[in-house]
């Protein structure tokens, strides 16, 4: 037997891997769910056999070419000479393709297309990939990548090859193949067959269109009112001897751990019919209670409350970008204040303020908890889709109609933040220390920001303080009479002799949200920060294209990705919809973009040098990135892990269409109680939801608080980046 | 645990580096024998840097083969390459300490623990930081930053040991120090090392041989002496020690003295012939190979004016101009001419050469 090398003992290893995973492991989903492992005593049946039981015993001749190819690639190992990289390659890629096109063509009722019943006659049904196919197709993946790297690609480094391969599968099957889908689906003609033309005729319908022009209508309103506000608040805090700083900063922290339909929840309290500032102003002034605040007014109300925030720490890092050596220079060729605030540090904030301007578009956009209870008759997109997807309607084509037109417009957002502003930062202030003061702001401009920005900040404060109150109420405005009971209802706790119980009705979701949050933070902050790794630190072939994609899934709305999930991955080859991984899935590539940012900003810092240093001491890739670059991330991994899991726990556009009752999330449930008008409970909870994570941030905060100065880079970044 | 040599010789063949549409290192040959300092020298973006990262395996070329110790490299990536490198930037991993630095290339080999950290400590002891092992990068100054940077490369006893223009975030004196050291245990451990600075006094002072590149190419290969005396071009003889070119061309050759008579317009020169092509060429003189007169005695001497003076303690600095050039001279302290006063050039013949022009 001849000696094998490192590489080919790598394939081996990843080829028995697969061919156990092929001899020993249920190839199909197992309806009572793998941890139960009931499969052990079905292996020869047709439920729960592995690949080659399957092929032999139930007709299921199409699997064996995958079996085929790992085998395939161990003859090759020991080929005299050593394994050739094309071979490799071809025995992974091939076995793999394979493995998709027989998934995609055959399905639960035998051959998804006709014309390969009339080639091939009729054939077994099958269902989902189990864990012997994700194996399977695993080490197909890394056998494939293997072999380019033998070929000499990434010169040769198999760590590398493999981490682009795996991120960019994960991301064209997570991302990129539900939102195609969506295409399809949209492009379904009444009889069934699919056509171009059934596409535009449901995207360009006059239905869909005066949905999508209330939709831009109010993203414009929003975007316009939340940079105005966030520059209020940013040049507050930066310009002026405001007192209150520590308010601005909690300010800052607020939408991130807020569930985005509290502040419409907050605004019904207040100005529903039944709410406390209707009561007192049909009580003081005689004015009816009337449902005004359900519609545009109400959204943008709400909206501007919800993003504002948002706004200001994107021009906070702008004004903070302004060197005051440029104000200073100004006033000393004989500007005043106001010809210094106009001519010079108006224009260096311009690009900042257009993005912002894009963030609080995209946002409102995006938004689907504050429409869902506030919308009233103004129909957007966002809550549209849901609609046609759960309501009576059930119409997938017009939800991927809706979609589409959510995608483009969201799309174009990105697309002008890109290419318009991309080229147009004015930072000014360069790594080195900048010893000027800023320019006192001209009288005018302190006076508007104080009159429109204080009490701003007073009726944020006054929303929050109701929905902290409004849990310990009976009902706000009707009967304000206080109790427990809302609390009991959703936390209750009981002592019985059989030991404690959660007796309260909303524990199961809870431990669902913080469980499925905290399994999907680790993997969010693993692929986040391996694809910030390679775009920052590696040249590749088609880098820009994977650096265009990554950043693309920023630019996807949740009600889109929620919808595409459900189109997905409902049916075989991935059907997953109504367990608990698909909740876990859709976390990790919502929330991936917002890691990578982070992992991009922490990694900059870091010289490149370091890398080349680890290298040329005889360290691997892998070995750098466990010795050097991860002890040195450390910050950003740990902002990058609260993220994930406050987001995660936070997010509801997405996830409304993937829960089940099984699998209940505590933003669905919190809806679901709104919906019906209980909003005791539904306050109670938030609240909840609100503390505990304000206690996690806070303990992980005094953890690493040394780093605040780098969070605090971080921070502004990572918000940048999010679309709710 | 003896830190020992291994070297090896270097051999780039026909080497070329495109980054899109720019050469940056265009079709370089070059032989580097085992046991010496190489000098890799030229001004900023001249291809100096990508020849030692080509070398490094940090960067991948375009065409040509690497080889060390007679082994085709070429394929092969930085930490498979027998090589180790100084940083400009030291490089120094900020949450290690100096000994983990130091031991951090021994971890991937045989060696055990306690081997390594041997080893570490012996390298320590040869750049002279015995006892530091246990401080961080950031609680060390400039210098000992640079030669905890020199002792990790040292443990790995590479083949190659390749600089980085290693001194330039010291201080002047600092940097003549650190030079001499580093020359000091190249020689005594006979390294094969390739060394890159931009700093002509630096070259000359540790190396064996100094390449010198222009533009992507190797303008000249050589000893410090033959480049400062028989530079081959222009821009060599500029490069290396301040030069005045003076044009000029080829009035007469004599075949049996070996000797060659310039004529620079009102004056001719006679100067060893080498061997020079064309007639037309440039004068190369140091600005210590003229002295100035108040009066001019010999024939040899071109009537000049003194345009600057500035004294620097040991010597002065004279900008004067002649009829057709202008120069810049050094004279002893004693020569002492005032802005405007009428001179007299005389060249020393033995500190002229002659390059080609054009």
């Amino acid at each position: 037997m001849p000696e094998l090398s490192k590489q080919s003992r790598h394939i081996l290893l990843l080829a028995i891997i697969g061919l156990t995973g092929a001899v020993a492991l249920p190839w199909y989903v197992v309806p009572s769910g793998f941890w139960a492992f009931a499969w052990m005593g079905q292996l020869v049946e047709a439920r729960g056999a592995p690949l080659f039981i399957q092929a032999l015993l139930h007709g299921r001749w199409q699997l064996l070419p995958i079996g085929l190819c790992l085998l395939v690639a161990i003859i090759e190992v020991f080929r005299a000479g050593g394994p050739r990289g094309t071979a490799i390659a071809a025995a992974g890629g091939v076995g793999l393709l394979w493995m998709f096109a027989q998934g995609l063509l055959i399905g639960l009722r035998g051959w998804n297309a006709s014309l390969f019943e009339q080639a091939f006659g009729p054939i077994a049904a099958q269902t989902g990939f189990g864990v012997g196919a994700v194996i399977c197709g695993s080490a197909l993946l890394l056998i494939f990548s293997s072999g380019l790297a033998l070929n000499g690609l990434m010169r040769g480094d198999g760590f590398l090859v493999s981490a682009i391969a795996v991120v960019a599968s994960c991301i064209g099957v997570f991302v990129f193949y539900p939102v195609f889908l969506v295409l399809i689906e949209s492009a379904i003609t009444p009889e069934g067959s699919y056509s171009l033309a059934a596409l535009v005729a449901r995207v360009f319908s006059a239905d869909v269109g005066q949905v999508a022009l209330n939709s831009l209508t109010l993203g414009i309103a929003t975007g316009l009112a939340t940079t105005l506000l966030g520059l209020g608040l940013a040049l507050l805090h930066k310009r002026t001897n405001f007192r209150a700083k520590g308010l601005l900063r909690l300010l800052a922290i607020l939408p991130i751990i807020t569930p985005p339909f509290v502040i419409g929840l907050g605004i019904i309290l207040l100005f529903g019919r039944n709410g406390v500032a209707t009561w007192l102003m049909s009580e003081l002034f005689g004015i009816p209670p009337s449902r005004w605040i359900y519609g545009f007014f109400g959204l943008l109300l709400v909206q501007t409350l919800a993003f504002a925030p948002i706004a200001y720490l994107v021009i906070i890092g702008v004004v903070e970008g302004i060197s005051p050596s440029m104000e200073e220079a100004s006033q000393t060729l004989r500007a005043n204040r106001w010809q210094t605030f106009a001519n010079v540090t108006w224009p260096l904030m311009r690009p900042g303020l257009a993005n912002a301007f894009l963030i609080g578009f995209v946002e409102s956009l995006a938004d689907f908890g504050n429409p869902l209870v506030l919308g009233g008759n103004y129909d957007v997109l966002s809550t549209d889709i849901f609609f046609a997807i759960v309501g009576s309607q059930n119409d997938p084509g017009r939800a991927a109609a809706l979609s589409i037109a959510l995608l483009a417009l969201t799309l174009s957002a990105f697309y002008l933040q890109r290419r318009w502003l991309g080229r147009r930062s004015y930072t000014t202030i360069a790594g080195k220390g900048d010893s000027g003061l800023p320019a006192k702001l001209p009288d005018g401009v302190r006076r508007l920001i104080y009159m429109t920005a204080v009490p701003w900040l007073a009726f944020t404060v006054l929303l929050y303080g109701i929905i902290l109150i409004g849990g310990f109420v009976k009902s706000l405005g009707i009967d304000n009479t206080l109790t427990f009971q809302h609390y009991i209802t959703a936390f209750g706790v009981e002592w019985t002799e059989r030991g404690l119980q959660w007796t309260g009705r909303a524990w199961p979701s809870f431990f669902t949200t913080i469980g499925v949050s905290a399994i999907a933070a680790p993997f969010t902050a693993a692929i986040g920060l391996l694809t910030a790794y390679l775009l920052n630190r590696q040249r590749f072939i088609g880098q820009s294209t994977f650096e265009f994609i990554t950043m693309l899934s920023f630019a996807i709305p949740g009600t889109v990705i929620g919808v595409s999930y459900i189109l997905a991955f409902n049916v075989p080859p991935i059907e997953i919809t109504g367990t608990g991984l698909i909740l876990v899935i859709c976390f990790v590539f919502r929330n991936m973009p917002v890691s990578i940012r982070a992992g991009i900003a922490a990694m900059s810092q870091i010289d490149r040098s370091l890398d080349e240093c680890s290298l040329m001491l005889r360290h691997g890739s892998f070995a750098t990135i466990r010795r050097v670059i991860l002890p040195l991330l450390r910050p950003a991994i740990i902002a990058s892990l609260v993220y994930a899991f406050v987001r995660a726990i936070t997010s509801v556009s997405a996830v409304i269409f993937l829960v089940s009752a099984k699998y209940n999330l505590a933003t669905a449930y919190i809806v679901g109680r709104v919906e019906v008008s209980d909003f005791g409970v539904a306050i109670a909870y938030s609240s909840v939801l609100i503390v505990f994570m304000l206690m996690a941030i806070g303990a992980i905060q005094l953890g690493v608080g040394e780093q605040r100065r780098a969070n605090r880079g971080i921070q502004p970044m990572a918000v940048r980046g999010s679309i709710a | 645990m003896k830190i020992v040599s291994r070297s090896a010789a270097v051999r780039l063949d026909d080497v070329t580096k495109a980054f899109d549409k720019t050469v940056a290192v265009d079709a370089v040959t070059l032989d580097i024998e085992a046991g010496t300092l190489v000098t890799l020298l030229g001004p900023s973006g001249c291809g100096k840097t990508t020849t030692l990262r080509m070398i490094a395996g940090l960067e991948t070329q375009t065409s040509g083969h690497v080889l060390i110790g007679g082994k085709d490299v070429t394929l092969l990536p930085p930490n498979e390459r027998d090589v180790s490198m100084v940083f400009q930037s030291y490089a120094l991993f900020p949450h290690m300490s100096v000994i983990e630095n130091v031991s951090y290339g021994l971890r991937q080999s045989q060696l055990s623990r306690t081997a390594q950290r041997e080893k570490a400590r012996e390298g320590l002891t040869m750049v002279g930081l015995e006892g530091y092992d246990d401080r961080l990068p950031s609680e060390l100054s400039g210098g000992q930053q640079q030669r905890v940077a020199v002792a990790r490369a040292l443990v790995l006893e590479p083949q190659v040991l390749l600089f980085d223009e290693p001194l330039s975030n010291l201080d002047a004196k600092l940097r003549r120090r650190m030079r001499e050291e580093i020359r000091d245990l190249q020689q005594t451990l006979g390294l094969t090392s390739v060394y890159v600075t931009h700093d002509q006094e630096e070259a000359l002072a540790v190396s064996d041989k100094i390449v010198v590149m222009n533009m992507g190419r190797i303008a000249q290969v050589g000893t410090p002496h033959d480049l400062y005396e028989r530079p081959a071009d222009a821009f060599v003889a500029d490069f290396i020690g301040s030069a005045n070119l003076i044009p000029g061309s080829i009035k007469k050759r004599d075949e049996k003295n070996k000797s060659i008579t310039i004529d620079l317009g009102n004056l001719s020169v006679e100067v060893p012939d080498r061997g020079y092509e064309g007639s037309e060429i440039y004068l190369v003189v140091r600005p210590s190979g003229v002295s100035l007169d108040a009066k001019g005695s010999k024939a040899a001497s071109l009537p000049a004016k003194v345009e600057k003076a500035t004294y620097l303690g040991s010597h002065w600095e004279y900008t004067i101009t002649t009829a057709n050039s202008s120069m810049f001279v050094i004279q002893p302290t004693h020569k002492k001419f005032k802005p405007g006063a009428r001179v007299f050039a005389t060249l020393d013949p033995d500190h002229i050469t002659v390059v080609r022009r054009g």
